[in-house]
């Protein structure tokens, strides 16, 4: 009898928490975050529309947040947190390098995911929605016991007017990254601040 | 030393009721434990016999210790695991030397979490977080902890902890296939997190016990047994540092109070032996995991615990290039008032030693370039890259000295 009660108790705490967890299909087509940036999307993608398992203004997967997900900050201003949240949440400064917000986002997934293990693969110059940012990637590992998983990231990120606007994607690196990364780079490429039209 | 702790340990055992008498000799020079001021412990015996893993309830214990040795065979592929040689043989050293008869029974994993945390289970699985490694300074502090944490094996406390949390166990297992299927792996970590929880939170008399027998351990070893008290009151340096108190959280809610831990264990080593610290030996032995243990410290992005940690490491060597880097490279993330000028002081003085990791000259060139000095600045990103030609951010720097 108290088996049966606590697997009761656990299904009634999960269905009390999916009810958290809503999602939203968006795409394919051109899309507005936050009418701050404006991407076009190829496919459609899953939206996380609210929920305490979202770490970041925008967070949409593909194949579901354990194997994949793109994070989109469109334009936080100073003293707002990028990845995660709360009072200790690491928050973006006027000024910062781009290895500051390399690190900037590492902490916040650390903290958010219990990710470690950051190995860097690359920082570099690049456009992005007409803008002078940079692209860069890592490697890292994340979750506990049988949920731990190797995983890759690949993020833009570019300031205007004293905002950053970021583009994070990381995904399991096994399979998932390496099938995702030319879509996210499409993704990507497609930015463009919404008075920009599109070329 | 090995006869003295020997005794110890058998010793104890000769309390045991029953059975378990029957297996442990009575050391020749027929130590006793002794209770000290530590409560009324009147037996500290050992409940675990050397090399024998059955317990009180067969049945029980069958499950429990599958449970752990299926987490254990996990974690011994997982990537959080530390896998460099000469700190692994340096820590289970003196884990096989704290542990005396029960050393073959006690198997210890440095695992890489940059926070200050060590467990046992009772299948002798003994987890020991980097984070707790960075902030003991020396041997007698991290052996205080590990001698603690033998203290719950030989009390045999976890067994009896995870047989009354089996259900709760079960229920978690509940927990993370649900939430698997719902693709939450955020809510999979808090059932990690429960799970651990129902594992590990051992009651205050049995953290008092374990106290008392880690205390024993270190000064049996010729340890500081002060150094037990120090690394408490470090914790809570770092708590009043940061305004939360990090040590009483789901984990360690049962444990007794910090203040009160640190005065009881502080007077407590004042009837002990005073014991060596043996800080050059711990410094060589985990030597090779202080780069990688401070930069995951840096990145938990508590700037003032940083601080604090780096501020210990340099008590003992000022001129330590290492933490001298995290400091300032805590100071010139935290960028608060002043921070910069101090970052300059701390990153300077790092990169003047040769312990310092190249991108302590890519530090400095930032908060050289921050307050103007873009002369120096130039000169320190240069000097970063002629270190490190492959960094990950060379052409960013490029174009930075080309700006």
């Amino acid at each position: 009898m108290p088996r049966i009660r606590i697997l009761l108790c656990a299904i009634a705490v999960a269905l009390s928490l999916t009810a958290c967890q809503h999602y939203a299909s968006i795409g394919p087509g051109d899309y507005d975050v936050q009418q701050k940036l404006a991407v076009t999307l190829d496919r459609a993608w899953n939206r996380q529309v609210e929920g305490a398992g979202r770490i970041c203004a925008e967070s949409w997967t593909s194949n579901g947040p354990l194997l994949d997900m793109l994070c989109i900050v469109p334009g936080v201003a100073e003293g707002s947190p990028v990845i995660g949240s709360g009072a200790e949440a690491p928050r973006f400064r006027n000024g910062m390098t781009a290895a500051d917000i390399v690190e900037l986002v590492q902490t916040g997934l650390a903290r958010s995911m219990q990710a470690s293990d950051f190995v860097p693969i690359s920082i570099a110059p690049a456009t992005i929605a007409g803008r002078e940012g940079f692209r860069f990637e890592f490697k890292f590992g994340a979750g506990q016991s049988a949920m731990e998983t190797d995983r890759h990231a690949l993020g833009y990120a570019f300031e205007e007017e004293k905002r950053l606007y970021l583009i994070l994607f990381h995904a399991a690196e096994i399979h998932y990254f390496p099938q995702m990364k030319p879509i996210v780079e499409e993704v990507a490429a497609s930015a463009r601040l919404p008075r920009q039209r599109r070329t | 030393m090995n006869l003295a702790r020997r005794g110890f340990l058998t010793g104890g055992c000769a309390f045991c009721a029953g059975g378990l008498l029957a297996c442990t000799p009575t050391a020749p020079d027929g130590a006793q434990p002794q209770t000290g001021g530590m409560g009324a412990h009147s037996d500290l015996a050992a409940r675990n016999t050397p090399g024998v893993r059955t317990g009180v309830s067969a049945d029980a214990d069958d499950g429990l210790r599958a449970t752990m040795d299926q987490m254990e065979a996990r974690l011994r592929t997982s990537r959080f695991l530390i896998r460099e040689p000469k700190a692994n043989a340096y820590v289970r050293r003196i884990v096989r030397d704290l542990a005396g008869d029960y050393a073959g029974d006690i198997r210890a994993y440095l695992v890489r979490v940059p926070f200050f945390n060590a467990s046992q289970a009772p299948n002798g699985m003994m987890q020991i977080y980097s984070g707790l490694l960075l902030r003991c300074t020396n041997e007698a502090q991290m052996a205080a902890v590990l001698g603690h944490e033998i203290g719950h094996y030989l009390r045999a406390h976890s067994r009896q902890r995870m047989q009354d949390a089996r259900n709760a166990a079960d229920m978690a297992q509940v927990f993370a296939f649900i939430f698997a299927g719902l693709g939450a792996p955020q809510l999979n970590s808090a059932t990690d997190i429960i799970l651990t929880a129902s594992f590990f939170a051992y009651g205050r008399d049995q953290e008092r016990e374990s106290d008392e027998i880690g205390m024993r351990l270190l000064s049996q070893h010729g340890l500081s047994p002060i150094e037990a008290a120090r690394n408490w009151e470090n914790l809570i340096a770092e708590d009043q540092a940061t305004g939360i108190s990090k040590y009483r959280d789901v984990l360690r809610a049962s444990h007794p109070d910090q203040s009160e831990r640190a005065e009881t264990l502080r007077r407590r080593a004042g009837e002990l032996p005073t014991g060596v610290t043996r800080a050059d030996e711990y410094r060589e032995g985990i030597g090779a995991l202080r780069e990688v243990m401070f930069e995951d410290q840096i990145r938990t992005g508590s700037h003032a615990v940083t601080m604090l940690i780096a501020d210990r490491w340099l008590a003992a060597d000022s001129k330590d290039g290492l933490p001298l880097y995290a400091k300032g490279e805590a100071l010139r993330q935290r960028a608060g008032d002043g921070d910069d000028t101090k970052a300059v002081e701390s990153l300077a003085a790092a990169v003047a030693d040769s312990r310092a990791p190249a991108v302590a000259w890519r530090s400095l060139a930032l908060v050289q370039r921050k307050l103007g000095r873009e002369g120096e600045a130039r000169e320190a990103f240069r000097e970063y890259l002629r270190l490190a030609p492959d960094a990950p951010d060379r052409e960013i720097v490029r174009r930075n000295l080309q700006g």
